[in-house]
């Protein structure tokens, strides 16, 4: 009986086929049709599978309600991404996914998306190592790119910043190597490895070349630590030569930050190591309107994590409906470019610069009343 | 280099270790691109770390004289639509310029990002000082192997059918050292170099490339009866590499006598291995057997570099901006490209859409005896592509591409855009046809889910096309529920419609 069924139905789906075409071909080969007939329903499917799977770490304060927000944006725009969840944070250790699950399907995805994992101050078990510096040694996520870019409408003290910060994260200070070697005498070693130098200035570098840039400033404080940061400075120095249409320059840290405050413009792609990276990136992040706008990245040889450019929770906006979710549907933008959806991410992007243009709605941080939900209401109803 | 490219089994385990923080972030296979990473062995160079980011990698890009911009083009384009993940930097290199400050930059990005493909790069410049660019590019990078493969297209109409020969050609010496001087006027000397290592080196690569690839013989070029010396020493170094290789069968030829055995009986031929002239022609003479300049694509290798190009080096200067150029060269050699960077998903697809469109399709250009333009192939090639995609139908990076095509309106090519709609269409024809066997037979398929309905409205079609003591049998048959809800709702349904199935239904029931 069912086979009659099949055939029944198979006969008449074949009738059909003019009318299909008729309404949607115009130079397709018509043998191309024929062979989709048998396979009707599975092809359906198939385009189903065929979406993108993407890891997805809500992180700990707002990001869920930021995640949420993307994932209703991806929902209205119909794009082609399935999120794969997880748990993960270090304040709620018995509620966290295991490292090794996250990593692996990190791993497998090759991408994800990730909220801002809280670390507390003092470490209650010993343990040095944060878990975010886990997941990024595990995966070895070694390079985090911030694109620090003003937007419009947003006022801040410079109009027009537009540069980008490159910092290493897996060794210098955040080695996770500190002791007490006599009472009350604390040793924290920062370690510099020519190879990871070298590799992250390659990264600078060819970031710049991607991206188009003139000038790579390399970020270091090489008149104290002669030896550490001159490693560094070295490195950067030697790789550069491969670059002999970039210009190349360094500057000291302290300086660097001055600078970035009074003349931010002169900036074009930072590179720095891990601690004044991380130091540059918020300040930069500030200089354009907070931590709320900003977008970043990490990047390893295989994957890329893309998370908020400066890393505040902003635990005293939790369940308040009140966070701004620019930087994390940016995030999300530059998500859909990595995979290459170019149109999708030009459209949430499109989206965003014109809430932001109208400036209507407004979330707090960007001196409105407007709710997370209103903001990302506006964003929905300005796809296109 | 040419045996740890080829063995990639042997990699330890802790050099892996090493280079990964952990197992998890190292992909399950390494790829040639990264083996020649891992493996600085017989020149010693400066290792730069690759460029690699993110499981996207940086590739130069060349595109040279003549047709090369525009292939190139196509060739971005195609990566564009199947979602390939790789960004080129383009280096443009003038070629009226007498200064080599260009080649020098793309020698250096090709350094730094350790993949070029290239388009064939013209020297303007007679003046005697200006080196050729290709063979500059290939000293300088010391790419010391070039392969070809020389496979038949079924859809190119040859002489000789079934083909299938590698050439593999010393790329840096020989006659190619650019050594040439008056020694008295009127009397030049070239002189031609053979060295022990560099032949060692080619030697080595042929056979291990003849292991890897199941290859079952050798042959050596050469014209050791006239330079004793030197292509003695070629030929003398590839018999003892022959030696180490006793699965391999070895023999040579004399490169006369192989030109002639080439046009004559060209499938005596498997792998064939010789100096840097003799390679340079016997690529063209096999290049013209299988249908011109414009289909296959050349591979150099050298010990940390790979670069791609199209198998015969013609810039085609005469036809660029015709749109009449054969792409297939340039997009077989970015095939090639997508292989060697372990990219193989992105790069089998290109390979089916490429074979389905020359060989099943034969959408050709005018040299291979078709009469498209260039950009109908490129988008017949886009257009299968973009249907294998969707019957793939990995969780793939490539995949995108079609499901970019729903919101469709920045995709224009109607290919393309008529595969999108595959779903659509699908869908469209499941509807169509519900409602058509719904109207046909009973009223009642508007009510009930998809394949209930199915199943119901076929029963009840396929009873009242017998006698009804068989529709009858039949509902006893199936499922009591179904069945009876069917029966059921085709009595209400009758009175009101009163189609007439329904109405032999209703009778019949009355009947009995």
């Amino acid at each position: 009986m069912s086979l009659i069924t099949r055939n029944v139905f198979r006969t008449l789906i074949q009738g059909s086929q003019h009318v299909s075409k008729g309404l949607h071909t115009t130079a397709v080969n018509p043998d191309k049709n024929v062979c989709f007939a048998p396979q009707s329903i599975s092809t359906l499917q198939a385009s189903k599978e065929g979406h993108i799977k993407c890891t997805l770490i809500p992180g700990d304060g707002v990001g869920p309600e930021l995640v949420y927000s993307v994932q209703e944006v991806f929902k209205a725009a119909n794009i082609p991404v399935d999120f794969e969840s997880f748990f993960f944070s270090e304040v709620n250790p018995t509620l966290s996914a295991p490292l090794e699950d996250v990593v692996n399907s990190i791993a497998n995805n090759k991408i994800c998306i990730k909220g801002i994992l809280a670390t507390p101050d003092f470490s209650h078990t010993g343990e040095l190592q944060t878990l975010n510096m886990k997941l990024r040694n595990a995966l070895d996520l070694y390079a985090n790119v911030v694109h620090v870019k003003s937007l419009p409408n947003v006022n801040c003290r410079h109009k027009d910043v537009d540069c980008i910060i490159i910092r290493e994260q897996t060794e210098g200070e955040y080695s996770a190597l500190e002791h007490e070697s006599v009472p009350g005498v604390v040793e924290c070693l920062k370690i510099i490895t020519a190879a990871k130098s070298e590799r992250i200035a390659k990264f600078a570098f060819d970031y710049a070349v991607k991206m188009g840039r003139k000038k790579v400033t390399a970020v270091h404080k090489a008149n104290i630590m002669k030896l550490g940061d001159g490693l560094f400075l070295r490195s950067c120095e030697e790789i550069a030569k491969l670059y002999p249409r970039i210009q190349f320059e360094k500057m000291i840290v302290d300086n660097c930050t001055m600078q970035m405050v009074s003349n931010p413009n002169q900036f074009d792609v930072m590179l720095t190591p891990n601690l004044y990276g991380n130091i540059v990136d918020n300040l930069a992040s500030g200089l354009v309107g907070g931590a709320g706008v900003v977008a970043g990245a990490s990047y390893s040889a295989e994957c890329a994590v893309f998370e908020q450019g400066a890393r505040h929770i902003f635990s005293g906006a939790v369940g308040k409906n009140i966070a701004n979710p620019t930087a994390m549907l940016l995030c999300s933008a530059n998500l859909l470019t990595h995979v290459n959806l170019h149109s999708y991410s030009k459209m949430i992007k499109g989206a965003i610069n014109k809430v932001l243009t109208d400036g209507k709605v407004r979330t707090k941080d960007l001196g409105g009343q407007s709710t997370t939900k209103a903001f990302t209401n506006a964003v929905i109803h300005c796809l296109i | 280099m040419a045996l740890r490219l080829f063995s990639k089994v042997k990699v330890i385990p802790d050099l892996r270790n090493a280079a990964f923080a952990s197992s998890a972030a190292a992909p399950a296979e390494l790829s040639d691109f990264d083996m020649q990473h891992k493996t600085p062995v017989i020149r010693k160079q400066q290792l730069i770390p690759k460029a690699h980011y993110g499981g996207r990698h940086a590739v130069t890009m060349l595109p040279g004289g003549g047709i090369g911009p525009e292939c190139m083009g196509y060739v971005r384009d195609i990566f564009k639509y199947i979602g390939a993940p790789v960004d080129f930097e383009v280096v443009d290199i003038d070629p009226t310029m007498d200064n080599d400050d260009d080649v020098q930059y793309a020698i250096t990005t090709i350094k730094r990002n350790g993949v070029g493909l290239k388009g064939n790069i013209e020297t303007k410049s007679e003046a005697a000082y200006v080196t050729s660019r290709n063979v500059a590019l290939r000293n300088e990078l010391d790419m010391y192997a070039y392969v070809l493969h020389c496979k038949s297209f079924i859809g190119v109409p040859t002489r000789h059918k079934d083909i299938d020969i590698h050439i593999i050609r010393q790329n840096t010496e020989g006659e190619y050292a650019m050594l040439e001087h008056e020694s008295v006027r009127g009397v030049i000397e070239s002189m031609k170099v053979v060295t022990a290592s560099n032949s060692e080196r080619v030697a080595r690569f042929a056979f291990e490339f003849a292991k890897k690839n199941g290859r079952k013989k050798v042959t050596t070029v050469h014209k050791a009866n006239i330079m004793k010396l030197s292509d003695g020493l070629f030929l003398e170094t590839s018999r003892r590499m022959a030696e180490e290789y006793p699965e391999i069968e070895h023999n040579d030829m004399i490169i006369d006598n192989c030109c002639m055995q080439l046009v004559a009986k060209p499938h005596q031929f498997d792998v064939m291995l010789m100096t840097n002239l003799y390679g340079s022609i016997v690529s063209n003479v096999v290049c013209g057997l299988l249908g011109g300049a414009g289909l296959l694509s050349g591979r150099n290798y050298g010990d940390h570099y790979a670069v791609f190009e199209p198998g015969t080096r013609n810039t085609g200067t005469a036809i660029a901006g015709k749109n009449i150029a054969n792409p297939i060269a340039m997009i077989n050699a970015s095939v090639d490209m997508l292989e060697h960077l372990g990219h193989h998903f992105h790069a089998g697809l290109l390979r089916r859409a490429l074979n389905k469109t020359v060989n099943i399709d034969r959408v050709l250009t005018p040299d291979v005896g078709g009469s498209n333009s260039s950009s109908e192939v490129v988008d017949s090639i886009i257009g299968t592509a973009c249907v294998a995609t969707a019957y793939v139908a990995t969780a793939c990076v490539a995949t995108a591409c079609v499901a970019t095509a729903y919101v469709a309106t920045a995709y224009v090519a109607t290919a393309c855009v008529a595969t999108a709609y595959v779903a659509t269409a699908c869908v469209a024809t499941a509807y169509v046809a519900t409602a058509y066997v719904a109207t046909a037979c009973v009223a009642t398929a508007y009510v009930a889910t998809a394949c209930v309905a199915t199943a119901c409205v076929a029963t009840a079609y396929v009873a009242t096309a017998c006698v009804a003591t068989a529709y009858v049998a039949t509902a006893y048959v199936a499922t009591a529920c179904v069945a009876t809800a069917c029966v059921a709702t085709a009595y209400v349904a009758t009175p009101e419609i009163g189609f007439t199935c329904g109405y032999r239904c209703f009778t019949s029931k009355t009947s009995i």
